[in-house]
């Protein structure tokens, strides 16, 4: 255990000091304080229509919806890419495998290192626009419940982590990397929208996980079931990913 | 003596059919070991396989009695390496990089991050960022990350490549008194003759991918006015073999 928290805390600081991350948590403060203001203009405009405390007492997931599914997702392609290719191509990769650390902690290690960055932009999201609720409102309704959503959706986001790590097994070029994991997303997120017979089979239907479990319920065999397919690509992404870094050779 | 490193009947081919072949050499507690072969002889390739970098695909490599394909963890514990370029994080101090990889290590702490800073002479430039660092500094903070542990075997993959006259010399002498004072083993690989003679006492030459002798350079300069002349004919006598 002292050898995985070891290499955790390696790539956490490899993570936390590269500025772009830093620059990618001032644009997610800079999108609530624009979305806040843009309701706020549409409530001023609409004359008292569409109440404001209305508008905001809902911010935390309107805003979880679109981060969760396009902001982040773009964050943990970029720390993936990072931390798997981007480290094979410069060579860092070697400074870690002539350490005495087996490749397994170093592959999972990476892996929790970025859904750590992933819980942290959606818990700083969770504040935010907590506090902007709670400023305008007057009001702390449904905290727990928004908190369970946002820690909910993390399940997923960890699913997405464990598929762009195995892709980047297969090119040693970070930007091609990215690139296809841009491409291969969006091409299973628009093929879920266009065939919605299809979005119940890929796990990008599943970005908004908490939607199985608050608000309307579903029947228990049902996410039963969701939570089987969710868990079965887990595994299959995780064994996958870590077999091709297991034999890497660099 | 104790063997710090067994290397048995060791193929590595690569996809091109290039790689080495059939490769057997021991090392001993104390040695400085001179793998001398031109570029593309497969003296990286050797290093890279007993380090764990590639899958060597028939033999074993043993290192202080483990395997480094079984447990990487343990076999790995008492070693060291500068492979090709060295493995630094730009983004993050001198300092930084050998903290990070120093966690790895019970016996690594700030004191001995420092230490290792002067013995490389890059103590006043820790704080500073690796990617600004010129190519000698750079190899010198390879070389801090290799020594960081004070393994028992270090393996060294032309390790004076973009080092000025001093610096060259300063790099020999750690490595002899390294050697000297605690019994470190060095594999030291490089094209340059002249390199291996001052600094170690057992050569190995690698030619095509195969291993045509390993011995004392003592025995070596007995037949030969210097290593480059017993190169030299240690690679014509297998040409000779080819061609007859």
């Amino acid at each position: 255990m002292r050898i995985f928290t070891a290499s955790l805390k390696n790539e956490l600081k490899k993570i936390i000091s590269r500025k772009k991350f830093l620059v990618f948590l001032i644009i997610e403060i800079i999108i609530c304080l624009l979305s806040g203001l843009v309701q706020l203009v549409i409530s001023k405009a609409s004359s008292g229509m569409i109440s404001t405390s209305l508008v905001f007492s809902n911010m935390p997931m309107t805003m979880l919806a679109f981060f969760v599914q396009i902001y982040i997702p773009l964050i943990i392609f970029m720390a993936t890419c990072d931390l798997f290719s981007g480290e094979v191509n410069d060579g860092t990769i070697r400074a870690t495998f002539m350490r005495p650390v087996s490749r397994f902690k170093q592959y999972f290690s990476k892996i929790f290192a970025i859904l750590i960055l992933s819980g942290a932009y959606l818990l700083f999201l969770f504040v935010l626009t907590t506090v902007m609720k709670v400023i305008t409102t007057n009001s702390i309704v449904n905290f727990g419940q928004n908190f369970l959503a946002y820690s909910l959706d993390l399940i997923p986001l960890f699913i997405l982590i464990l598929f762009v790590a195995m892709l980047n097994q297969f090119t040693n070029s970070p930007s091609l990397a990215f690139f296809i994991c841009v491409i291969i997303y969006i091409a299973l997120y628009v093929i879920g929208i266009l065939v919605p017979i299809m979005s119940g089979l890929f796990f990008t239907g599943y970005l908004q996980w908490h939607n199985l479990f608050l608000g309307i319920l579903m029947p228990f065999k049902a996410i039963i079931i969701k939570m089987g397919i969710l868990i079965s690509y887990g595994m299959i992404f995780g064994c996958i990913g870590y077999y091709l870094f297991e034999r890497r050779e660099v | 003596m104790e063997t710090v490193l067994d290397v048995k009947n060791l193929s590595k081919l690569y996809k091109n059919g290039r790689g080495v072949k059939n490769i057997s050499f021991s090392i001993e507690k104390g040695d400085v070991v001179g793998l001398l072969g031109p570029n593309g002889s497969g003296k990286t390739t050797i290093m890279k396989t007993i380090m764990g970098l590639c899958h060597a695909n028939e033999g074993c490599v043993s290192i202080f009695g483990n395997d480094v394909e079984i447990d990487v963890e343990k076999t790995l514990q008492n070693v060291g390496g500068l492979i090709e370029r060295p493995a630094i994080y730009e983004h993050l101090s001198a300092f930084d990089n050998l903290k990070m990889m120093g966690r790895f290590y019970s016996n690594v702490d700030e004191a001995r991050i420092n230490h290792v800073l002067d013995v490389v002479r890059l103590r006043q430039y820790g704080k500073d960022k690796a990617g600004k660092f010129s190519l000698g500094m750079k190899q010198r903070l390879g070389l801090a990350m290799a020594i960081l542990s004070d393994p028992g075997l270090v393996i060294l993959d032309e390790p004076t490549n973009g080092l000025d006259i001093e610096g060259t010399v300063e790099i020999r002498e750690v490595i002899s008194k390294m050697a000297a004072e605690k019994g470190t083993s060095f594999l030291i690989a490089s094209h340059l003759a002249f390199e291996i003679e001052k600094i170690c006492n057992k050569v190995a030459v690698v030619h095509e991918g195969e291993l045509l002798s390993f011995e004392s350079i003592e025995d070596a300069l007995r037949l030969n006015p210097s290593l480059e002349d017993y190169f030299l004919s240690i690679v014509k006598e297998k040409r000779g073999s080819v061609l007859i």
